[in-house]
Formats: structure tokens, C-alpha cells, sequence
């Protein structure tokens, strides 16, 4: 007894020898810590910074309603092609990516919903310049499509697809059981209760889905150098007609030599980078409840 | 529906495949052992070699953009690893929890903002600093370092590059590890700091220590991005074509990058070499990225899926 | 017999509630002072209060005085604090690493140990914990495959390692079988002798058969369940079953030394 409490005195006497030490320590990696978060937040600003002040010196609002070539004119065809260009891609990877992932979350057994699941990660994977030459090999040239917007779109869907499918499987699943039960219970057959129910009761994660993946393929570009190409005006067609896109403005008119090519891209810029910090900002205060 | 991607899949790879092969034929395995891409003569008669037809004189390397793509992508992962750490402890254990959402929003926000547009910042403010002020300034006071002494070009090349990219991908990193360390039990933390411990200290040996394999899932699929990343590598490593790098200042170009920037020439070749050269170069990206994100993916298990809203 | 810890009108609340309200009591050294009352009644908060485990959750509001040796928690250094007054949570939660490395974990932290300093520490820790025996052959098991019952005794030499003054134990036989559970029970009687017990438990049996005092918390106030019209008092209606029990046992094995005991404690001098 005696000798156990002596041994536990003597040991006491060893503690706390590193203090000084461990509140360095502490201290330090704080320190970096704030300092890393401190650089990463000065970065933001100042990139976004610098592109809004650019933007805001050269943009003016003749730029949204008169089309234009990446050096003389405006931003209109370029700001409607992009449109089209999403809304086209929505088109493909909306169906399917809702439908989809109520499939992987509702009815795939665990080993065809894993080799599905799979196949989506692989999608992901594969870099947008790649996606554009598939794009380009497949779209343009063997279906004949020529450079436009079912060509460009398409290709945005194909990217898209993974986002919407994976966050709404997600959605899909963090339904509460008895929600569904308590449908079933009310004799709606399966078929109803999925497609009432779980589409209702996921609508929040379905929307901020959308929402991210706009804001991903609005700033798009590799996928679209060889699909949509570029067009002067309006695009009104389907097929064989390119598309003018934002982010092709910004890369190509950075490249010409007049100072209002580059105000073009500055602007080009500005009004892309809004957009996009607007739609991801919109879809975190939908989602904000997760 | 759910079968959508896996029948896109399978008729994108046979396409590349297929159109590849021309390509393989005719370089065989100089594609992966030489580094002079020459598009060859158009306006001369095409050679016919291996049974395929080919411009006069072109001939196909694959080597100066895959050491361009690996040392930048090395290069980012330099500066996003310890960045994501770093922003990840920090925001699990230092930031008080009215803050960590915007912070961590913030992150994502670097996420949104295109490529082109880190492009478009890196040519007009990054590379100016590069050429005037770091660049002359780590010539001058690093070369004893090897590698860090050759000519300074544009302030383009593989720092501009290996930066942007290493911005790039910090969101998707610090998504991945934040995300993981922040579903490590209460338990485990409570633990420590019950027995004294400091938030470093739960930080060392909870938050970090029982998070390596989603750090490692994380920083693949970092990589598996920055190998797929075009148009800002485009836009600031120089792109040029024929040479190795000789120091960090040289000028380089990525596999992505160089399929951007020779399509569009690649048209004009009649014989179709052009193309089903930048095909394969594309087949072997696609391999690349692919390993490096599944195996992310993989790895990281769930706290990938955080993936998906942060790319 | 000089008071370790004194607790002096605490209460915890968060905006939606008020955990603990004008809780005062005090700790003397070398006893076994449990705390017993319904679940849910803040037990839990309140022994996280000695050691500051509260700061952890901003949303707790802390008032009143915690004291330590006479002075405010809040005046020491958290990491001294909580190393001097370490905590058996009341879910075992070892570490996932070997059983050794549980041990020596906060050691490490604490201190710079030749390697045979630490394997005696760990060794005296596990043997005071009633472990040794089970793992000694197995230093480098992973604690995560221990049994619940061996995970709980890991937890409190884990906590002995540091060789804290106080030790308080959430529960720490609410998991385990009678045998276990009265080893436990030897295992506080023994501890007693280097060290202050505050037990937490539900199961006023044991809070009867280890216990120097024993408080009544219901509601997030203390109960003076020996005033003998407490057990009419209406607020107290639902806490009646604990309260007869505990009054009846009490007054039974400790008349003798409590005739003054009309206030929050009682010592009960057969067992020391
Ligand atoms: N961090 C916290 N935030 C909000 N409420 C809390 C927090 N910790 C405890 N509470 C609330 O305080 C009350 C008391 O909890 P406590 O865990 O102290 O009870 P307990 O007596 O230990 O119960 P049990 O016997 O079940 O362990 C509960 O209503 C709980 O919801
Ligand atoms: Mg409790």
C-alpha cells in the first residue's frame, strides 16, 4: 500500500516536465495554421479581386446586348451560347442523373449498383480534354453533328452526369425510412411511392445538384474547344452551327494583341465568375440545412 | 438510366481505342521513349509506314509532355499537401464554429472558379511577379540546389504551372481530409484532451493519425485532377513542344495541354495521324488519371464522395 | 479530512436549457463521493465541469465557482488541470492502438521517460486497474479488440497513468457483469488510498456499498434526500422511488454517523 503510493508520488513528480514545451507546440501550429488560412483567404480576394477590378474597368453594358467575335464587339452571343450550351447539357444528365440515382439508391442489388457506381467514378476521371476529344471523334464528326450545340451539350451532359447522379443517390438515401414506410403503408405501389415521394422529398439535394453542376460546366472550356468551337453571333440550329462560349472569350481574347480583345476577356471573366459564385453560394443556402 | 455512364464509357474507350490504333502503329514504342512531336509535312505526299499513312517527315513523342505533366503535377502536390493539412487541422481544431462554415465554404469556392480564369490570373499576375521578382531571386540565392540554376525565360513554365495547379486542387484535398477529420469520434478527441492533452496534440494523434488513409485517398485524387487539368497549364507553362525541362524555370507543356493546342492544326492533316497521335496520347492520360482517382476513391472511401461538390 | 474539490452554486445551461442549477458540494481527499440520479438528470455535466471538459462545448454555459485545492478551476492551466483530475467516460473509448500505447499515451504526453520509467508506469497502472494480468503476454493487442468490460479497465489506467489526484468514473460498470462489477467496486476501495473517487452511477446498491458520501442530483439540482419532508415535496414526485430507497439505505448503515446529517453529505465511517 505504503509502497504503491510512494511509487505513484515519485512518478507524480515526473508530469507536467513538458509543458512549456506542448504550449510551444500548440502555439506554433496554430500560428501556420492561421497563417495558411489567412494566405488561402488573401488569395481568393485577390484573385477575385483582380478579375472584378479588370472586369469592372472594361465591362460596359453595351458588351451584353451586342454580339461579338473574341476582339471587336460584345459578350451577348457569348453569354446566350453559354446558356445553351448548359441548358443543353441539363437536357442529357438531368434524367439520367435523377433517375439514375434513384436507381443506384433504391433498386440496384449491392453488386450491380457497385459496378454501376463504378462506372460513374471512371466518368469522373476522365480529364475534360479528353471528354472534348471523344466529343469531337464521336458528335462532330461520326454522328455528323459538325460543330454545335447538340455536339457542345452533350458533352457538358456527359460531365455532368456524375454530379446529379451521385448527390441525388445521396439525397435519395438520407430519406428516413419511415417515410417510405409509412407511403407503402398507405398502399402506393412501389412505383408511386419512388417517384412522388422520394423525388419531393429529395428535391432540396436534386436542386443544389443542379445547381452545382451548372456552376461546374458554365466554367467549362476543353470539353467545348472541339465540340462548339466558336461563333460570331447567335447560334439558333441544332446542328452544324458552333457555339460562342464565355470561357473561350477569356482564353483566346487574352491572346490577341488590342487592348479591347482583352477587355473582352476581363469582362468575359466578371460576368462568369459571378455568375458561378452565384450559383454556388445560392445552392449552399438551399442545401444549407444538410 | 444508372447504365447511362457505363454504356458511355465503354463507347468512349473502344472510340479511342480504336482511333489510336493508326498511332500506335505507326510509332510503336518510340511514342513513349522519344520526345520530338513533329507534325510532319501537309503539303507533301504522305510516307506510308507500318501499313499506315503518315504526314512526310512527322513523327510522334509523348515523352516531353508526360515529364511536363509529372513534374508539374509533383510540383502541386507539393504545395497542396501541406496547404490542405494545415487549412484541415485548422479548421477542425482552431476555428471557432461560427467560422468554420464560411471558411469551409470559402474553400469550395476556390473550387467553382474556372479554369480559364486561373489561366487568365496566372498570365497577367502571377507570371509578372515569377519573372521579375522569385524567379531572379531564387536563381540568385538557391542554385546551390540542383535544378534551380538555368535561365529565367517568361516567368511561364513549371513554377507558374505547378502553382495554379497546386491551387487548383486544394479545394478537392482539404474537402476530402476536412470532412474525414471532422467524423473522427468525439471519443477519441475527448479522450485526449481528458487526459491533458492539447488541440495539437488531438490534432497528431487522432485527427491525423487516424485519417491517413483518406489524407492519401485525398491527395490521389488531387493528382488524378491535376493530371486531367488543361487550360490553366495551357494558359502558363509555356507550352511548347521538343524539349525536356533543364531547370524549374524551364518553360514545359502537360499531355492535356498539348492535346488542346495541336488539335487544332491535327485537322489539317489529311492522313489522320495528327489526330490519332493526340488519340493515344489522350488513351494514355485517360489511363494515368484514371489509376490515380480510383485508387483515390478507393482509398478514401466515403470521404470521397465530398469529391463530387468540390470539383 | 480537508475538502479536494468544493462546488459552490454551479449551474450549466444552454440556451434552450438549464442543465444544472445551484448545485453546491464538496469532495474531501481520499474518499469515494458518488453521484446518483436518474438519467438525464446531468450527472455527466456536472463531473465535467472539475475538469473543464465543459470548455469544450461553447454552448454550455459555466457559471458559478468549480474549485480545486481552494482555488478556481478556471485559474489553472487546462492541461495541468485535466491531468490532475482525470475522467473514466462513461462509454469506454480507447484509442484504436495497442494496449500499451492507451497507457502510455498520456504519460508521453506529460513527460520526458526513459523507456523503463514508462513500462513501469504502465505496468503499475494496468496492475492498479485490475488488467495486468489479462494483457501482460499482449502489450501490443489493439485495445478496439479488448472485451467491453477489459476496454473499461484500459480506460481507467489510461487515466491512472498520468497519476492524476482525483479520478472520477462515469458509470464504469453500467456494462458489465456482476463478477467484473464488484472487481470494480475493489478496484475504487483500493484506489481510495492514493487517490480521490468521484463515481458516477445509476445503481445506488453500489453507490451504497462503496461510497464515503453519496449526492442525489435530480433535475440538475442536488437532492437533500435526509430532510425527512424531501419525500413529500411535490417536485420531487417522480424522483420518489430513488429517493425512499436511498433514504431508507442510508439511514439504515449510517444513523449513527449522521444524526447532523441534514445536508447534502454524509459520511458513512464503517467503511474507511
Ligand atoms: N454539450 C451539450 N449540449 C447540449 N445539451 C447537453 C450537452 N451535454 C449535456 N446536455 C444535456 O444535459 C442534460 C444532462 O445530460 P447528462 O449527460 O449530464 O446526464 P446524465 O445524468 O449523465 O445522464 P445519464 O445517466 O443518462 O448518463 C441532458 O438533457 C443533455 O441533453
Ligand atoms: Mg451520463
Amino acid at each position: 500500500m505504503t509502497e504503491s503510493a510512494s511509487k505513484t508520488a515519485d512518478f507524480r513528480k515526473l508530469m507536467d516536465a513538458k509543458f512549456e514545451r506542448r504550449v510551444f507546440s500548440d502555439l506554433l501550429v496554430r500560428i501556420i495554421g492561421y497563417c495558411i488560412l489567412g494566405l488561402m483567404t488573401g488569395l481568393l480576394l485577390a484573385i477575385v479581386g483582380y478579375v472584378a477590378i479588370l472586369g469592372l474597368g472594361s465591362i460596359s453594358f453595351k458588351m451584353f446586348v451586342t454580339v461579338g467575335n473574341t476582339s471587336t464587339g460584345g459578350l451577348a452571343n457569348a453569354i446566350v451560347g453559354t446558356w445553351e450550351l448548359v441548358g443543353m447539357g441539363l437536357l442529357l444528365s438531368l434524367p439520367v442523373g435523377v433517375f439514375g440515382g434513384l436507381y443506384l439508391s433504391e433498386y440496384s442489388s449491392r453488386y450491380t449498383g457497385g459496378v454501376l457506381r463504378l462506372f460513374v467514378d471512371i466518368l469522373t476521371s476522365i480529364p475534360s480534354i479528353v471528354l472534348g476529344l471523344f466529343g469531337y471523334l464521336v458528335l462532330v464528326i461520326e454522328l455528323n453533328m459538325g460543330y454545335s450545340l447538340l455536339a457542345g451539350g452533350l458533352t457538358l451532359g456527359v460531365m455532368m452526369i456524375p454530379y446529379i447522379m451521385r448527390i441525388s443517390e445521396i439525397s435519395y438515401s438520407n430519406i428516413p425510412g419511415e417515410t417510405r414506410e409509412a407511403a407503402f403503408a398507405l398502399g402506393a405501389n412501389s412505383m408511386q411511392v419512388s417517384l412522388r415521394l422520394l423525388l419531393v422529398q429529395a428535391r432540396v439535394g436534386i436542386m443544389t445538384a443542379i445547381l452545382l453542376s451548372i456552376s461546374i460546366a458554365a466554367g467549362e472550356t476543353a470539353q467545348l474547344l472541339y465540340t462548339a468551337l466558336f461563333n460570331n453571333g447567335y447560334t439558333t440550329g441544332l446542328t452544324h452551327e458552333p457555339v460562342a462560349y464565355l470561357t473561350y472569350v477569356i482564353w483566346y481574347s487574352l491572346n490577341q494583341p488590342t487592348p479591347y480583345a482583352h477587355a473582352l476577356a476581363y469582362s468575359a471573366a466578371l460576368v462568369l465568375v459571378s455568375s458561378i459564385f452565384f450559383l454556388l453560394l445560392l445552392s449552399k443556402y438551399i442545401g444549407r440545412g444538410k | 438510366m444508372a447504365v447511362v455512364p457505363l454504356a458511355i464509357m465503354v463507347i468512349l474507350f473502344s472510340f479511342l481505342i480504336y482511333n489510336a490504333i493508326p498511332s500506335m502503329r505507326y510509332s510503336g514504342f518510340d511514342f513513349f521513349t522519344s520526345y520530338i512531336w513533329n507534325p510532319g509535312m501537309f503539303y507533301r505526299d504522305p510516307i506510308m509506314y507500318h501499313g499506315v499513312p503518315a504526314p512526310y517527315k512527322s513523327s510522334f513523342g509523348m515523352l516531353s509532355f508526360f515529364v511536363g505533366t509529372m513534374i508539374t503535377t509533383a510540383f502541386a502536390l507539393v504545395i497542396a499537401f501541406p496547404v490542405s493539412i494545415f487549412l484541415s487541422l485548422t479548421l477542425n481544431l482552431y476555428t471557432p464554429r461560427a467560422l468554420r462554415r464560411p471558411f469551409s465554404a470559402m474553400v469550395e469556392l476556390f473550387a467553382g472558379i474556372p479554369s480559364v480564369v486561373y489561366g487568365l490570373w496566372g498570365v497577367i499576375v502571377l507570371e509578372p511577379i515569377l519573372l521579375h521578382r522569385i524567379e531572379p531571386w531564387m536563381k540568385t540565392n538557391l542554385s546551390f540546389i540542383p535544378g534551380f540554376s538555368g535561365e529565367v525565360f517568361s516567368g511561364a513554365g513549371i513554377i507558374a504551372a505547378g502553382l495554379i495547379l497546386g491551387i487548383m486542387i486544394i479545394p478537392i484535398v482539404t474537402a476530402v481530409i476536412s470532412e474525414s477529420m471532422a467524423s473522427q469520434p468525439k471519443e477519441f478527441k475527448e479522450g485526449v484532451y481528458a487526459l491533458g492533452g492539447t488541440k495539437w496534440e488531438v490534432g497528431r494523434h487522432i485527427l491525423l493519425r487516424n485519417t491517413r488513409r483518406q489524407i492519401a485517398g485525398g491527395t490521389l485524387l488531387g493528382t488524378g485532377r491535376a493530371l486531367g487539368e488543361t487550360m490553366a497549364v495551357l494558359m502558363v507553362s509555356g507550352a511548347v513542344v521538343n524539349v525536356l525541362p533543364t531547370s524549374i524555370f524551364s518553360l514545359t507543356n502537360t499531355m492535356s495541354a498539348q492535346i488542346a493546342a495541336a488539335l487544332d492544326s491535327a485537322f489539317i492533316d489529311a492522313t489522320g495521324m495528327n489526330i490519332s497521335a493526340l488519340v493515344e496520347l489522350g488513351v494514355i492520360l485517360v489511363v494515368i488519371s484514371l489509376i490515380a482517382n480510383l485508387a483515390g476513391r478507393a482509398i478514401a472511401g466515403k470521404a470521397a464522395l465530398r469529391g463530387y461538390e468540390n470539383d | 479530512m480537508t475538502d479536494i474539490i468544493e462546488v459552490k452554486n454551479l449551474g450549466v445551461a444552454t440556451d434552450k436549457q438549464q442543465i444544472l442549477s445551484n448545485v453546491s458540494l464538496s469532495i474531501p481527499e481520499n474518499t469515494i463521493t458518488t453521484i446518483v440520479g436518474p438519467s438525464g438528470s446531468g450527472k455527466s455535466t456536472l463531473i465535467r465541469t472539475f475538469n473543464r471538459l465543459t470548455d469544450l462545448y461553447p454552448r454550455l454555459r459555466v457559471n458559478g465557482e468549480v474549485l480545486f485545492h481552494g482555488r478556481s478551476v478556471r485559474e489553472y492551466k487546462v492541461m495541468l488541470l485535466r491531468r490532475r483530475i482525470g475522467l473514466v467516460f462513461q462509454k469506454p473509448n480507447p484509442f484504436p492502438m495497442s494496449v500499451f500505447d492507451n497507457v502510455a499515451f498520456g504519460p508521453k504526453l506529460h513527460a520526458s521517460l526513459t523507456g523503463s520509467q514508462l513500462d513501469t508506469i504502465v505496468e503499475e497502472s494496468l496492475k492498479h486497474a485490475g488488467l495486468y494480468g489479462e494483457v501482460k503476454d499482449n502489450m501490443e493487442k489493439n485495445a478496439m479488440d479488448l472485451s467491453g468490460g477489459q476496454q473499461q479497465r484500459l480506460c481507467i489506467a489510461r487515466a491512472l497513468a498520468v497519476q492524476p489526484e482525483v479520478l472520477m468514473m462515469d458509470e464504469p460498470t453500467s456494462s458489465l457483469d456482476p463478477i467484473a462489477k464488484s472487481r470494480i467496486e475493489e478496484l475504487m476501495l483500493r484506489l481510495k488510498e492514493d487517490y480521490t473517487v468521484v463515481l458516477v452511477t445509476h445503481d445506488i446498491d453500489q453507490a451504497n456499498r462503496v461510497s464515503d458520501s453519496i449526492e442525489l442530483l435530480y433535475n440538475g439540482k442536488i437532492v437533500e434526500y435526509e430532510k425527512p419532508d424531501v419525500l413529500q415535496m411535490p417536485e420531487y414526485e417522480h424522483a420518489r422511488q430513488f429517493v425512499m430507497k436511498l433514504s431508507r439505505q442510508v439511514g439504515r448503515q449510517s444513523r449513527s454517523t449522521s444524526e447532523n446529517g441534514c445536508f447534502v453529505k454524509l459520511m458513512r465511517g464503517s467503511l474507511v
